[in-house]
């Protein structure tokens, strides 16, 4: 049975709780402490339930997926939200697959800081589809809440995502805003992966960035090579 | 100790836990209470005046070493403030069309994108001298600066209304020009001044402990900026720049500890050597299995040591660094100090100290080894091992300087020995940081001298007033809701705020500053609660001093103990130097004052003034040799600073003109093929290339180089051809094909190695050539 790697990135302002999110869903505990994050990395297996994350897609590719087995490996990298260590993240975006973006329900300019987010990861992946998720985070706040359900919900419709509002110390719909985002990467995965059977190029063209700058460069290379002499 | 205070405002001295108050106080000008009245420290304040006074008078000039080695060392200063500020700018505009490049590359930029993006490009030149309009104009915003520059409370409150898309703008105003001459006390002190009321609305409005100082706002962007001022980098790059250059230099040592990595590795490498895998080590284990492998066990061991070693060695550097971290940032410490004491009394040291390894850690040691590449602190981009291994000593002294959760990746508990071993030292660290002594008292003095001086200018660009006013405007129902305010009055005879120039018409101007509201210094005893003696002490002292400095050395009048009458007689009869003989007598007069009020005594040789003098002068000698080490160090940083300025403007020049050549070839599909002159070959050696880092690694032999040259040829805009030859043949050993687009693709994804097989060329360092070779009026 073969297993699928997914690498999710999670994004965020600073202090919105990302790494207890994190942390409550990989290993069930609630961190407590002041500890900002600089770079985490976990890994979570996860069963995914395939019948209902794919009504929509056609039945030859369902099979394929259902032949591919249920079970998904998840690399989370749980990044720094403090402002100062954004140089990093172009990096972060090239790797992930899925991401996360995450702001507290009790500041709007978390909300806010998120539309430059985005802006970034669909640049850099070069497609407006990428697997993404909104969360409103700290909902066991409600009496400190800025940021209003409907104001959150219109974003994620604007960028044709899902919102959920969960909190990490309860432990509320944790673990649904990563399952979410999980069918969201096989969906798309499936997606490209039929685009290529249907039409190769078309699809090589739309997968991920790194994949076509690697394959630029060896097309460098076999140009530098055919132009040997000696 | 006052001439130290005056010289060197930004280092202030740490030992001074007896007059250390943790009172804060909230604005400058509200500082007339009991705290401030150590006599002494009031006099050292006054000389510092008058010496400061002094120093504007030009007839007063002083020509000794010292003075030319405190000139030059004020040029350096103001230079390194200027090109910080350039810097700043272009950094800007580089990030700006990082990401446009991108999308160029890709092809997927509409036209009309790709005209904004060169509109943008056009604007980036440097800009003109000018004046405003008219005189009015002119005394209006110098009215309004002065307010804005000497009343930091305007500026914090704006800070706070803005939006954070507004503030970049508002910050580089703030940081690099209204309080821009980064290594003068009173703009710094200024500064300062508005951080703390930022900070201390932040305390007073953040719900819970464990989110202070944690989003991104208005007072974290503040931090960002200022670390990127002249004393903190030059602070970062004396403390880190050596230990990350030696580590990034060891390219193959691999220290990843997370166990799921390391087997990961361990398996492919196996595999990849034998084909098959044994059937103990399957694929896909989880976290915890890999752990519990005794391989994985046994690789890990000596890396956990070899971390901790490393990480070891940057803390002392960073411990033995106290007295260099700039004051500044040890100032602000003390703020998140007082400030958490004051908003949570029982908070433990240990507590106090998470929050201030919370800023001193996580937004200024922490960005530079993680990515020390934005910070000036390396050339290239680290290899994956050793940027590896700066996170992890990132993440370990974070983890040092706030409680560690291990129930975030549980391996990192391995490291849990480093953590127990200095957790002691750091938290000394961290409060020793905060003992710096306050600035109110000097900041108090600077304002009216300040006042008194005739020649304050600020060098500003007309658009950055204009913005700065526009957003003064947009908020002035909160910031100017009293109508009588000085703020609301200059506002309202100011109008509305113009609209943006274009960048070609936009104008750098000195304008010169100063009060709508003149404050008379004639009563500056009252001001500064200081009695006429004390006054006329202290100028005597600074007379004698100034004469002293004059006087040749090695003549008698300088053997000790001085004999002051007689300097003052020697000074007043001085021959073709009537200021020596204005000052000689005002000495005689001051003397005679200073007696008759009973202050001093002829009959003990004036001791009391006599001591103090000797000892400023002693202060003075040593004072020297500080100033020339300090010149030295910021000579290394102004080079720091230039040549990352030529880095920007160069990478902003290539992609001018790979801009260029784009649209260049889109019109060309409409219209007639242009005609293209074919340019090259520029010849160039080998050892040329070598000299100028273009031959990253040579693999031709030493005794062969001589024979090997390279022709560089651009057959088209955006095409060139390399070959390489040796010398007697007619034929190229090898011929490369270049794109621009694809050199400029390698660049934005770290690739640094061009492979001509022969020779490896620095991707960087080509575009550099080409660029300088190649450029053509319209594109290349």
């Amino acid at each position: 049975m073969s297993q699928r790697e997914y690498h999710i990135v999670v994004l965020g302002s600073g202090g919105v709780g990302k790494s207890c999110l994190t942390a409550q869903f990989v290993q069930n505990v609630w961190i407590e402490s002041y500890d900002p994050t600089i770079e985490d990395s976990y890994r979570k297996l996860m069963e995914v339930d395939v019948s209902t994350s794919f009504v929509c897609t056609a039945r030859d590719t369902l099979t394929s997926v259902l032949q591919q087995g249920r079970q998904v490996v998840l690399e989370i990298l749980d990044t720094a939200g403090t402002e100062q260590f954004t140089a990093m993240r172009e990096l972060y975006m090239k790797s992930g697959q899925g991401f996360l973006l995450v702001f507290s329900i009790t500041s709007m300019s978390s909300l806010h800081e998120l539309a430059e987010l985005r802006d970034q990861i669909i640049r850099i992946k070069d497609d407006p589809r990428v697997p993404l998720v909104l969360v409103g985070n700290k909902s066991d706040l409600e009496e400190d809440r800025a940021v209003s359900r409907a104001r959150a919900f219109a974003v994620s419709q604007g960028w044709g995502s899902p919102y959920y509002e969960t909190s990490a110390r309860r432990r509320a719909n944790v673990d649904e805003v990563f399952k979410d985002l999980c069918r969201q990467i096989i969906r798309r995965d499936v997606e490209l992966s039929r685009a290529t059977d249907t039409d190769h190029r078309e699809g090589r063209r739309r997968r991920d960035t790194q994949d076509r700058s690697r394959r630029r460069r060896r097309s460098n290379r076999s140009r530098e090579h055919r132009c040997v002499i000696l | 100790m006052a001439a130290a205070k005056l010289q060197a405002p930004s280092r202030a001295s740490t030992s001074s836990a007896s007059s250390f108050t943790p009172v804060s106080r909230q604005n400058t000008m509200s500082s007339h209470d009991g705290s401030r009245s150590m006599r002494a420290s009031k006099r050292y304040s006054v000389t510092a005046l008058y010496l400061s006074m002094s120093a504007k008078e030009k007839d007063l000039e002083i020509e000794d070493d010292l003075a030319r080695a405190q000139k030059a060392l004020r040029e350096l200063k103001a230079r390194i403030s200027s090109q910080s500020k350039k810097n700043f700018v272009l950094e800007k505009d580089v990030r700006y069309l990082d990401s446009r490049i991108a999308l160029l590359i890709q092809n997927r930029m509409a036209l009309e994108e790709q005209n904004e993006v060169a509109n943008h490009l056009d604007e980036a030149a440097e800009l003109q001298e000018g004046f405003f309009p008219n005189d009015e104009k002119t005394q209006k915003y110098g009215n309004l600066l002065f307010l804005l520059q000497s009343e930091p409370r305007h500026i914090a409150h704006l800070c706070r209304l803005v939006t954070l898309a507004e503030i970049d703008s508002l910050l580089q105003t703030v940081m690099f020009t209204i309080y821009g001459n980064q290594y003068e006390s009173r703009e710094e002190h200024l500064l300062l001044t508005m951080f703390q009321s930022v900070l201390t609305y932040q305390f007073d409005n953040t719900p819970d402990y464990s989110s202070l100082l944690r989003a991104n706002t208005p007072v974290s962007r503040m931090m960002t900026t200022y670390t990127r001022r002249g004393p903190g980098q030059s602070y970062l790059k004396q403390v880190l720049a050596e230990r990350i250059n030696s580590l990034i230099e060891l390219k193959d040592l691999d220290l990843e500890i997370n166990p799921l990595k390391v087997y990961e590795k361990m398996v492919s490498e196996i595999e990849e050597s034998q084909g098959t895998l044994p059937p103990n080590m399957p694929k896909g284990v989880t976290a915890e299995q890999a752990a519990e492998n005794e391989k994985v066990q046994a690789i890990i061991a000596p890396r956990l040591t070899m971390l901790m070693e490393i990480a070891n060695s940057f803390l002392s550097t960073i411990i033995a660094g106290l007295d260099e971290t700039p004051y500044g940032i040890r100032w602000i410490c003390k703020q998140i100090r007082s400030l958490s004491k004051r908003k949570y009394p029982d908070a433990s040291d240990h507590t106090v100290c998470t929050l201030i390894g919370g800023f001193f850690f996580l937004r200024f040691i922490n960005p530079a080894i993680v990515t020390p590449r934005s910070y000036m602190l390396i050339d290239g981009t680290p290899a994956d091992n050793p940027k590896r291994t700066l996170t992890y000593i990132a993440k370990m002294l974070q983890n040092l300087a706030n409680k560690p959760s291990y129930a975030k990746e549980p391996y990192m508990v391995k490291l849990q020995p480093f953590i127990q071993q200095n957790k002691e030292r750091i938290n000394k660290f961290m409060l020793d940081l905060c003992e710096v002594q306050d600035f109110y008292e000097s900041l108090e003095m600077d304002n009216y001298v300040a006042l008194s001086k005739k020649d304050l200018e600020l060098s500003i660009t007309l658009n950055e007033v204009y913005a700065t006013h526009e957003l003064l405007e947009r908020h002035a129902a909160e910031l100017a809701k009293d109508e009588s305010s000085h703020l609301s009055v200059l506002l309202h005879e100011l109008g509305s705020a113009p609209a943006q120039l274009p960048r070609k018409e936009n104008r750098v101007i000195n304008l010169p500053l100063f009060s709508k509201w003149e404050t008379p210094l004639d009563d500056l005893t009252a001001a500064l609660d200081i009695t006429q003696e004390e006054v006329y002490f202290m100028e005597a002292k600074s007379t004698f001093v100034v004469i002293m400095r004059s006087l040749p050395a090695n003549t008698p009048l300088t053997r000790r103990p001085l004999r002051l009458d007689r300097i003052a007689e020697a000074a007043a009869t001085t021959r073709n130097d009537s200021v020596m003989v204005k000052k000689g007598i005002r000495s005689i007069e001051l003397l005679s004052q200073l007696q008759e009020l009973g202050v001093i005594d002829k009959s003990d040789g004036f001791a009391l003034l006599r001591d103090e003098i000797e000892q400023e002068l002693v202060h003075l000698g040593s004072m020297k040799d500080k100033v020339v080490e300090e010149s030295r160090k910021l000579e290394e940083v102004y080079r720091t600073i230039r040549d990352h300025n030529s880095y920007l403007i160069n990478q902003l020049e290539t992609y001018k003109s790979y801009l260029h050549n784009v649209r260049g070839q889109s019109e060309g599909k409409t219209r007639k093929q242009q005609k293209h002159q074919v340019l090259g070959p520029y010849k160039f050696t080998h050892q040329q290339l070598e000299k100028e880092g273009v031959i990253q690694k040579s693999n031709v032999p030493e005794n062969r180089r001589a024979n090997i040259y390279f022709n560089f040829t651009s057959p088209l805009p955006g095409t060139f051809v390399i070959s390489l030859h040796y010398k007697g043949r007619n034929r190229g050993l090898l011929e490369l094909d270049l794109k621009l687009d694809d050199l400029l693709e390698m660049q934005k994804d770290n690739q640094e190695e061009l492979d001509l097989e022969y020779v490896l060329f620095n991707v960087s360092k080509v575009l550099v050539l080409l660029n300088k070779r190649f450029t053509r009026k319209k594109g290349w």
